[in-house]
């Protein structure tokens, strides 16, 4: 499993976003933003020393 | 008839013979005649002595008529004691005191008595001797008396016969008489008497004594109610459609309502305006209830705020025995909370149960489903459980089947999480009693679980489009409409789940990387950005599987 934040281009503008990748190939993205508990667990796991996250190309 | 005696009563008589005696009727000088002082038929005693003769006669006479006397019983006489047969010539007669019929004392003033003094006139009607020791008592005719006893002896009845002197035995001597109370409650002063005196009681007789351990005065109509160690002394409390009337020793007990019941056999009973009553519309035989109207439920008619509590919905494909990280859901609505927990299951129609082998699992339900108040958890198998209400977070020890909650707040989350063991049919119910599983209509337990979590599958075409879209003014970049059948929960909450998935432009498929729009989440649908290659700008596109029966698209909502 990989973690890593991309920034994709929107209407309004570029948005954030923390990409999973699985092990068997799928993915799961959350908007990386403080509203979503997804991103709240993820933050906790990476505050715990428990999970890296590869940073955005630019970002 | 009387027996007379008088004084100084004497005449004379002239005749002759053992017969009748004639006096004058003319008495001496100071003396009175017998008609004086006698009346035919009386008796008295006579005495009759010749004037120049040895001759004389004591006896009984019974006066017959005026002047003549029969003599009746002749007591003594010349004639040695018969009667005398009187010659001629005068005698002197009169009223006499017979010698064997005069009580006379002796020298010595005794009285001078013989034969035996009658019960009628004070006497014994006997002639026993009274030894020394006896005690006298009656035979019914006589007064006898006992035989004499020993000293100590106590006199013993003998009923109807002679009393007789018994020894008593066990005597001895009692020097100090004092009482305790005990263990009952009663205290006692006074004592020790040892010679005369009083032992006051007072206290309370305690419950164990067979007391009451009451100091109360009973009111009117009040009863000693057993309460657990004692007694309260207290009146009766009437129920609804029960008057109770105290008095002074009684207590009178109404109805005020019930009665008979209502319509006809099997018909539920109601309140009527105060009144039993039936209807044909509502009925139970003992089997079957039936009701001919509308049955109006209640807001608390579905009764399982738990979702997918029969493991029915798998939407995510969870696999029998898949151990999972801590966060990641499995069947819809359940999440591992362990690191590396999993369950096994052979998946049923409708009811699943599932075999927690490793590490817990919970499900939360939302606070929107929360009304307060208390709840209760059950569901079968050998799994154990255990809840956080309030919004909190599940800890403490698990328990079996089932658990009540305290009161829940409304509006919070509750948590129920589960242990090893088997499981299945889990509820969550408001109230204390755990009812039978709430069955759910497949379509409806899908729409619940959609709510949370939405996904589309590729099972039955490697093809499969998942929404509709354009190609921006790069070929690199798309966007693509994604649909859901029910809304879901929070779109600020929105993750995407998704595998080998592409995009479509009519003349290129180019597999494609997705991530959520965030300026087009609604409840009821998403846009997605597609990072792709190859594509034409500006051309209608359709996001699709990818040439693969494994490809799926999701959404989730979960808590």
């Amino acid at each position: 499993m990989t973690v890593r934040e991309i920034i994709v281009e929107g209407l309004n503008g570029p948005q954030k976003h923390i990409v999973i990748e699985r092990d068997d190939g799928s993915f799961v993205s959350f908007p990386a933003n403080p509203e979503n508990l997804n991103y709240v667990n993820i933050m906790q796991l990476v505050e715990a020393g428990e999970l890296t996250i590869a940073p955005a190309e630019g970002g | 008839m009387a027996f007379i005696t008088a004084d100084r009563v004497k005449d004379t008589s002239t005749t002759t013979g053992t017969g009748n005696i004639t006096v004058s009727g003319s008495a001496p000088f100071g003396y009175r005649t017998f008609s004086t002082v006698l009346s035919a038929s009386d008796t008295f005693y006579y005495c009759v002595q010749g004037q120049g003769t040895s001759e004389w006669e004591v006896g009984l006479g019974t006066y017959v008529s005026s002047n003549q006397f029969a003599r009746t019983t002749v007591l003594s006489s010349s004639a040695s004691g018969s009667a005398v047969s009187f010659s001629s010539g005068t005698k002197n007669v009169f009223i006499t005191l017979a010698a064997t019929k005069t009580l006379q004392l002796d020298s010595t003033g005794n009285p001078v008595f013989t034969g035996v003094l009658a019960i009628a006139n004070g006497g014994t009607n006997s002639t026993a001797t009274p030894t020394a020791g006896t005690v006298p008592y009656g035979t019914g005719t006589a007064i006898a008396y006992s035989a004499a006893g020993t000293a100590g002896q106590v006199l013993t009845s003998g009923g109807t016969g002679a009393p007789t002197w018994s020894t008593v035995t066990g005597l001895g001597t009692v020097t100090s008489v004092n009482v305790s109370g005990g263990t009952t409650g009663l205290t006692y002063s006074g004592g020790p008497v040892t010679a005369s005196g009083t032992i006051t009681m007072a206290g309370t007789l305690a419950v164990a004594n067979g007391g009451t351990g009451l100091t109360s005065t009973p009111a009117n109509g009040a009863l000693d109610i057993g309460n657990g160690t004692g007694f309260t002394r207290t009146t009766l409390t009437a129920g609804s459609n029960i008057t109770i009337t105290n008095t002074a020793g009684g207590i009178s007990i109404a109805s005020t309502g019930g009665g008979t019941p209502g319509g006809s056999t099997t018909q539920i009973q109601y309140n009527n305006s105060g009144a039993f009553a039936g209807s044909s519309n509502l009925t139970f035989d003992g089997t079957n209830l039936t009701s001919g109207g509308t049955v109006v439920m209640a807001s608390s008619f579905k009764r399982n705020i738990l979702i997918n509590g029969n493991y029915l919905i798998n939407q995510r494909v969870y696999v029998s025995g898949t151990a999972t990280a801590s966060g990641t859901y499995m069947h819809d609505r359940w999440k591992s909370t362990t690191t590396n927990s999993n369950y096994t299951f052979t998946q049923g129609t409708p009811d699943t149960t599932i075999t927690i082998a490793a590490g817990t699992i919970a499900q939360i339900v939302e606070d929107k489903n929360v009304a307060g108040g208390v709840y209760t958890l059950s569901w079968t198998g050998t799994a154990t459980a255990r809840i956080a209400i309030n919004g909190g977070t599940t800890s403490g020890a698990y328990a079996a089947s089932p658990i009540t909650t305290s009161s829940a707040t409304a509006g919070q989350t509750i948590t129920v999480e589960f242990s090893t063991g088997t499981l299945g049919k889990v509820q969550l119910e408001p109230g204390t009693i755990a009812t039978p599983y709430e069955q759910q209509i497949y379509s409806d337990q899908l729409a619940q679980c959609q709510r949370y979590y939405y996904r589309q599958t590729a099972t039955s075409g490697k093809y499969l489009r998942y929404g509709v879209g354009i190609i921006s003014a790069t070929s690199n970049l798309g966007q693509a409409l994604v649909s859901f059948p029910v809304s879901m929960r929070l779109p600020s909450s929105y993750a995407l789940e998704y595998s080998t998935v592409a995009m479509y432009d009519g003349t290129t498929i180019s597999s494609a990387t997705l991530v959520l729009d965030v300026d087009t989440v609604s409840l009821n649908s998403a846009s997605l950005i597609a990072t792709t290659s190859g594509m034409v700008p500006y051309r209608s596109a359709l996001l699709i599987a990818n040439n693969s029966l494994s490809s799926y698209l999701g959404i989730s909502s979960e808590l």
